[in-house]
């Protein structure tokens, strides 16, 4: 076998391919993939629980059924990973917490990992979150503090940790993320990977705990936007057990990704990063990335976004709303049992008066409105670097810091869809990522443009180093 | 201003609106919680910005993008 599969930073679609050829088997490439996780997932803090056994014994029987003729499609025998808030047949959920019933996972996959499973994903494991998705890592907790593959001193991002750092580190190649402020986004662009939040409605969130139950979005993260749009395609589409799923028909999120920008018109705030201080090589990664969008044919349009500041706070504080009515009754009795960031930061939601909360509503509205109708008038899609810095360290990590660095959040209020891709690097090494939205239900427009961007460079094609005393 | 002056304490606002939720924080965590307060109550106060105060009062809660739009 070839081993491309763990020393190159080869892409879900590569794999998928090399799959169906016959170049590798799922039962090699899962035995790699595991066997590198042995060597490096105690200091990168990766996964909460592997699943060696099933995944093995999935392997081997989707090889068989390929070998016969039954074939799944393009996630067929592609290992990938899952955030340990989202129900498995496999393992119990914990939400890397101490409060959640160990029997809230019996009921088993959630819907979309039922989907990618059908699909032929091999399910390899659950990967590190920040407590309920939310708050910093605990030390003072039983669970791994995920670093990035990057720096190993630094985070890779949150809540999404370790399916971002996962993705970078070669550990799968794909994985479940879920973003209620920017929590697919933030790993993205901290890990060099791309990551997909999709529409509000698209992908249904059932079998996952809530955080903010009208903010959060499953999504997919892997190196490239075609990886992702693979995933989403399987993962997209009306769940009854999620009244908030659309239930319109799934696009080909696939079909439309051919490098074109020809006609496409890109609206770009160049104003966020005069309001807001970002790492020195920001302003220069933005204005190469424009310049390879426009080589693929798209048109530059300077916009502003309307309601920026209030759409941020429209999310900041209506999520914490939300997570406060779910866990209040615990963090009445079981405050300590919380690990103190996260309880800090849900806490704060009671500093949201009803009306507020209410008010919020009505910003989100207000604001979507006046996005789309500023994106019907000018522009396809609107980018702006995902943060606005490359990777924290971790220790000293502050939640105010890192949700202040970040671009994100307003597409969470807004529900429309928003990826990350990688765009450069620090003057530390350290990933920068681009972030593309869209208006509902373009999914399809903002990985198309994903893609071309990717079609024209290689910075998520890039494979971290990965060095540390504690490798084994 | 008496919510920004007791922002940095344990018995002002902050701390009642803490103790009202019915959570009993302990007295260090109840400080840090406290001087949140300030940017919690900066960030709902853009909230009440003319654009979204003067808004049409039936444009409220929505959480299907689909539909906002």
């Amino acid at each position: 076998m070839s081993d491309i599969i763990t020393t190159d930073a080869i892409t879900l679609t590569q794999l998928s391919a090399a799959l169906h050829d016959g170049t590798v088997t799922s039962r090699q490439t899962t035995e790699r993939l595991l066997e590198r996780a042995d060597r490096l997932d105690s200091a990168l803090g990766t996964y909460l629980a592997r699943f060696d056994d099933t995944a093995l014994v999935a392997a081997s029987r989707l090889d068989a059924e390929l070998a016969a003729g039954r074939d799944r499609g393009a996630l067929h025998g592609v290992p990938v990973a899952v955030k340990d808030i989202i129900r498995t047949d496999e393992g119990p959920t914990t939400a890397q917490s101490l409060i959640l019933d160990p029997h809230w996972g019996d009921a088993g996959d959630a819907p979309v990992v039922a989907r990618l499973r059908a699909a032929g994903a091999v399910i390899v494991g659950k990967t590190t979150t920040m407590e309920f998705a939310c708050g910093c890592p605990d030390p003072d907790k039983p669970f791994p503090i995920p670093r990035n593959p990057w720096d190993l001193s630094t985070w890779p991002g949150g809540s999404s940790s370790g399916t971002g750092s996962g993705v970078a580190a070669g550990l799968f190649f794909g994985g479940l993320g879920t973003d209620t402020g920017g929590s697919i986004r933030c790993p993205a662009s901290f890990c060099g990977i791309t990551g997909h939040k999709p529409t509000f409605g698209l992908v249904p969130k059932s079998g996952c705990t809530p955080l903010g139950y009208s903010y959060d979005h499953i999504g997919p993260m892997a190196r490239s936007a075609l990886d992702c749009a693979l995933m989403l395609q399987v993962m997209a589409g009306y769940d009854l057990s999620d009244p908030t799923t659309s239930t319109a028909p799934v696009p080909d999120f696939v079909r439309g990704l051919n490098g074109d920008l020809n006609g496409m018109r890109i609206g770009v705030d160049r104003g966020l990063l005069e309001r807001y201080p970002t790492d020195p090589a920001i302003p220069d990664a933005l204005e190469a990335a424009l310049v390879e969008l426009g080589r693929a044919g798209a048109e530059v349009i300077d916009i502003e976004i309307p309601h920026y500041e209030a759409l941020v706070a429209a999310t900041m504080n209506g999520w914490t709303g939300e997570a406060l009515a779910n866990h209040i009754s615990d963090l009445r009795t079981r405050w300590t049992d919380y690990g103190r960031p996260t309880r800090i930061v849900i806490a704060t939601g009671a500093f949201v008066s009803s009306a507020d909360y209410v008010q919020a509503q009505r910003v989100r509205r207000v604001g979507a409105n006046a996005i789309a109708e500023l994106m019907r008038n000018t522009c396809d899609v609107i980018v702006t670097p995902t943060a606005a810095r490359g990777a924290p360290k971790v220790d000293g990590l502050s939640f105010t810091d890192i949700v202040g660095a970040m671009f994100t959040p307003i597409w969470n209020a807004t529900g429309f869809p928003a990826m990350s891709v990688p765009m450069g690097r620090t003057a530390q090494n350290l990933p920068l990522g681009l972030q593309i939205a869209g208006l509902p239900f373009t999914d399809a427009t903002i990985l198309k443009v994903g893609d071309a961007f990717q079609r024209l460079t290689t910075h998520h094609l890039q494979q971290p180093e990965i060095s540390g005393a504690e490798l084994v | 201003m008496a919510d920004e002056r007791s922002a940095d304490r344990t018995d002002g606002v902050p701390a009642m609106l803490i103790a009202a939720a019915g959570l009993d924080v302990p007295p260090d965590e109840l400080a840090e919680l406290c001087a949140l307060y300030p940017d919690v109550r900066a960030g709902l106060d853009r909230l009440y910005a003319p654009a979204f105060a003067e808004a049409d009062p039936y444009l409220i809660p929505t959480v299907h993008a689909e539909k906002t739009v």
